[in-house]
């Protein structure tokens, strides 16, 4: 069985896989890493295929059949020893849809961030990224790990979108991917309420092993009501995969973005926070 | 091998040497396999071979060079 976290990016989910790694019978991923990016390779990697997938759906099901077959399931429940493999990773609001249609006993969990702490965290204006989920400005010379990571990012494809695309900075592009990602979460969510659930990420703060048992709950991975030493356990033994924004944030607050970009992020922060509101019955 | 296979052949494992002279490149490689064929030479395989036969690429493009066979495709297609 293969249950997905899906998410912008910047929403704790190496920490979240960490945590789950820890849950009996339960096999943690992080962008298909088990444990952490230092874990064996527990499913195949997929970074250019998120692109792909996000512009054409039959891209998407044929890399699902490629990359997230049963073969390959089987194949990571048998080298990790645990009927239930979890991977937490952007790319699964691309493919989530996809593997959900051919999978009955899958479950997605989305998890939401607010757009401007995601915009803030997303990406470096200069330097060299560590942790590049967002897309940098558009001039900034990248490396070639940069670059990289970028190819596969989603982009716009068609419309008006795709028009001012090359006029945007980074702000209103984050803006977009934040806008974007989430919608993707809230189509699965409406395709099937009764497989997809979402939380809010600010309901981490503070409160992790609460948190970690929420996202259990929603993805029914522990049969066992005796939750909470188990988790307790996993999130202290998970401290280490805390990802603290190493050097900062370097885009600054909204109130000094420009009236464009504010108008964007309001836009955007509406339009998903209505879409989240109104859950299926 | 065709003499265009033999070309993109070369050029990737011309690549992959910067890293490894002794790695082993085919028709049969793809990303990963060789392990110096990883993420961060990916690119400059992409720019290399795109500069090569004179391609205009964009992004978009990047799909199309997992695998020696789809580069000798892509080249197939664009030339």
């Amino acid at each position: 069985m293969l249950h997905l976290i899906a998410s912008t990016g910047r929403t704790a989910t190496s920490f979240i896989a960490a945590c789950l790694d820890q849950v009996p019978g339960v096999a943690g991923c992080h962008e298909g890493h088990q444990r952490n990016d230092d874990g064996p390779d527990l499913l195949p990697m997929i970074n250019l295929e998120n692109f792909q997938a996000f512009r054409d759906p039959e891209a998407a099901v044929r890399i699902v059949g490629e990359k997230r077959n049963q073969d390959v399931i089987d194949q990571a429940k048998s080298a990790s020893g645990c009927d239930v493999v979890v991977d937490a990773a952007y790319y699964n609001a691309t493919i989530g849809a996809a593997l959900l249609a051919t999978n009955s006993d899958t479950r997605v969990l989305g998890i939401v961030r607010d757009c401007e702490s995601f915009v803030r965290s997303a990406t470096w204006l200069s330097g060299e990224d560590p942790m590049p989920v967002g897309w940098p400005a558009p001039t900034k010379p990248l490396t070639a790990r940069e670059r990289f990571i970028g190819m596969g990012r989603i982009r716009p494809t068609a419309g008006p979108e795709l028009d001012l695309w090359s006029e945007w900075e980074a702000i209103q592009r984050n803006v977009w991917l934040w806008r974007e990602t989430n919608s993707r979460l809230c189509d699965m969510r409406d395709e099937h309420p009764d497989r997809v659930s979402i939380l809010n990420f600010d309901a981490l703060r503070g409160r992790a092993a609460e948190f970690v048992k929420d996202v259990v709950v929603e993805l029914e991975v522990l049969s066992t009501p005796d939750y909470d030493d188990i988790l307790t356990g996993a999130v202290d033994g998970a401290q280490d995969r805390v990802n603290v924004r190493s050097g900062g944030y370097q885009i600054p607050a909204s109130t000094d973005w420009s009236n464009n970009e504010r108008d964007m992020l309001e836009h955007a922060s509406a339009e998903i926070e209505t879409r989240l509101k109104n859950e299926p019955s | 091998m065709n003499p265009v296979e033999e070309q993109i052949v070369g050029l990737i494992a011309d690549v992959l040497r910067e890293r490894n002279p002794d790695v082993s490149v085919s028709e049969a490689s793809a990303m990963g396999d060789p392990t110096e064929w990883d993420s961060l030479a990916f690119v400059k395989i992409f720019l290399t071979v795109s500069d090569h036969f004179g391609l205009e690429v964009s992004d978009d493009d990047a799909i199309s060079f997992m695998s020696v066979s789809e580069i000798v495709d892509f080249v197939g297609e664009r030339t």
